[in-house]
C-alpha cells in the first residue's frame, strides 16, 4: 500500500515537472554541447635590441699653439638605422706649454686648471662604406667607416667656447658587440688668448674600444 | 651549488626558449653584419627553422644552423611561428604599445648666436607631453646656458607633417665674454613660447624644426624679447 502510494506521489511528480525539463530541451534533441574555448594566439616576445654603443677613447690631441697632449673621451651612441647615429662626447686634455713660455723664460701664460681642455657636444655620423677585412685567408672580420660632424663647447683657457668637431671613424667588430675604433678629428674653435682673435684646428688621433648594449 | 646548476639551467635551456621560426618564402638571405653593405654567405629556403636572437636597427640576429648571422627586418613578414597564421611582424604590431619618452637633439641660431640643446619629454598622450630643455649658447659677446620647462600639445598626431605648439619657461644664464676681466653670471627668467613641426624619419625617430620666442625679463626697466630658430632630432623609447 505504501509503495504503491509512493509510486504514484514519484509518477505525478515526474508529470508535473516533466514540461519544466522539456522547456529546457532546445528544439533540436540532437545538438551537443560545444566547449566555448577561445583560440589564443602566442604573440611572440619583442626582440632585445642593441642599438646603444658606448666607446671609451684614448689618444693624441694637438691643441694649436700649446703644442700635443694626450686626450681621453667617453662616447655614448645612438644608431637611428644602419647608416645613421648620434653621439654624444665628453673629452679631456691638459695642454702644455707655448713655444713662447718655453724659449723666452717669462712667467706663464696660463695657470695649470686653465690648462684643462674639456670638450663636450653632440654628432651626427653617417656609415658611408660598411664591409668586411680579411686577415689571412680564414677570417673575415666586419668593419665600417663612418664620417661624422657635430658641434659642441670647448673650455679652455678660462673661456667657453662654440666648436665644430669634424672626423671619419673606422670601426673593426672584433665580435658582433664588441669593436675596436681608429678615430681621427678635427676640433675647430675661435681663441682670443694670444691676443689676436683666430680659428684653430686641433687635431686628435686616438684609439679605443666600443661595447653595442 | 645550486646557484650554479639554476645557472647552467638556463645556460642550455635559454636558447631552447628563443623564438623558433619558419621561412615561408622562396628563399631569405643572411649576412655577416647588420647592413645591406656585409656580404650575403648563407640563404634560409622555405620551412627552414631559424631562431631570432636580438635586434639592431633594421636588422635580425638569427642562429641558422650552425651560424649566427643576419636578416633584414622586413624579412619578418615572411616568417611564422610554427602552426601560426600571422607573420611575426604582424602579430608585433597588434601587440605595440605608445612610447612614452622621447629625447631630442636640436642645434640651430639663438637671438644670432649658435646654439644647441638636449631634451627630454614625458608624453602622457600622442597629444600632449612636457619636455625639459637644457641649451648652450656661444656668441662673439657672450655664451649663455637656458634650462626650460614647457608644456606642448600636437593637435594632429596622426598628420605627416605634424605640428605643435607648447608654453613654457625657465632660466637663462649670460655670461660675457671678456679676455681679461672675470665677469659676473647674470640669471634671467624667461617665458617662452614655442612652434614647430614634427617629421616622421623612422618608426621612432622623428625630424624636428622649431621657432621659440622668448621674453626675457631684465634687470633693467625693460624686457628683451629674443627668437630661437632650431632643426633637430627626436627619437622615442
Amino acid at each position: 500500500m505504501v509503495n504503491r502510494l509512493t509510486s504514484g506521489i514519484l509518477v505525478s511528480a515526474l508529470w508535473l515537472l516533466s514540461p519544466l525539463a522539456l522547456a529546457q530541451q532546445p528544439g533540436d534533441s540532437n545538438s551537443r554541447i560545444e566547449p566555448q574555448i577561445e583560440q589564443s594566439e602566442i604573440i611572440p616576445a619583442r626582440l632585445d635590441t642593441e642599438n646603444f654603443v658606448i666607446a671609451l677613447r684614448g689618444g693624441i690631441l694637438a691643441i694649436e699653439d700649446f703644442g700635443s697632449s694626450g686626450l681621453g673621451a667617453l662616447q655614448l651612441s645612438y644608431h637611428i638605422n644602419e647608416d645613421l647615429y648620434i653621439s654624444a662626447e665628453y673629452a679631456m686634455a691638459k695642454a702644455g706649454l707655448t713655444s713662447y713660455e718655453r724659449l723666452s723664460g717669462a712667467a706663464p701664460l696660463l695657470t695649470d686648471s686653465e690648462r684643462e681642455w674639456l670638450y663636450y657636444g653632440a654628432e651626427l655620423g653617417y656609415v658611408l662604406l660598411p664591409g668586411q677585412v680579411y686577415l689571412g685567408s680564414n677570417y673575415a672580420v666586419n668593419t665600417g667607416w663612418s664620417l661624422f660632424a657635430g658641434a659642441g663647447n670647448v673650455d679652455f683657457a678660462g673661456d667657453k667656447v662654440f666648436a665644430f668637431k669634424v672626423g671619419s671613424q673606422f670601426r673593426v667588430y672584433v665580435t658582433d658587440w664588441l669593436a675596436l675604433d681608429l678615430v681621427v678629428t678635427d676640433y675647430v674653435f675661435e681663441t682670443t688668448i694670444l691676443a689676436e682673435q683666430k680659428t684653430t684646428h686641433n687635431l686628435n688621433v686616438a684609439l679605443g674600444l666600443a661595447v653595442y648594449f | 651549488m645550486r646557484w650554479c646548476a639554476t645557472l647552467l639551467f638556463f645556460a642550455l635551456v635559454a636558447p631552447v626558449l628563443a623564438q623558433q621560426v619558419l621561412v615561408q618564402k622562396d628563399y631569405v638571405d643572411l649576412r655577416t653584419g647588420p647592413g645591406r653593405g656585409y656580404p650575403v654567405v648563407e640563404v634560409a629556403l622555405k620551412s627552414d627553422s631559424l631562431q631570432l636572437l636580438m635586434q639592431r636597427t633594421g636588422w635580425v640576429k638569427v642562429q641558422f644552423r650552425q651560424h649566427q648571422l643576419w636578416l633584414a627586418a622586413t624579412d619578418l613578414d615572411y616568417l611564422y611561428l610554427p602552426g601560426a597564421e600571422q607573420s611575426i611582424t604582424a602579430l608585433w604590431q597588434a601587440d605595440q604599445g605608445q612610447r612614452h619618452w622621447e629625447l631630442g637633439l636640436a642645434a640651430g641660431d639663438f637671438a644670432g648666436t649658435s646654439y644647441y640643446q638636449l631634451s627630454g619629454s614625458y608624453l602622457f598622450s600622442d597629444v600632449i607631453a612636457i619636455e625639459l630643455s637644457a641649451g648652450q649658447g656661444s656668441g662673439q659677446q657672450a655664451s649663455s646656458q637656458q634650462y626650460l620647462l614647457q608644456l606642448s600639445v600636437s593637435p594632429w598626431p596622426h598628420w605627416q607633417v605634424s605640428p605643435y605648439v607648447a608654453l613654457g619657461g625657465g632660466v637663462l644664464l649670460t655670461r660675457p665674454r671678456t679676455v681679461l676681466v672675470q665677469t659676473e653670471e647674470r640669471t634671467s627668467p624667461l617665458a617662452t613660447m614655442e612652434m614647430g613641426l614634427n617629421y616622421p624619419l623612422t618608426e621612432r625617430a622623428q625630424a624636428t624644426l622649431r621657432y621659440r620666442r622668448a621674453l626675457v625679463s631684465t634687470d633693467r626697466d625693460i624686457n628683451e624679447e629674443t627668437n630661437t630658430w632650431l632643426i633637430g632630432l627626436r627619437l622615442a623609447f
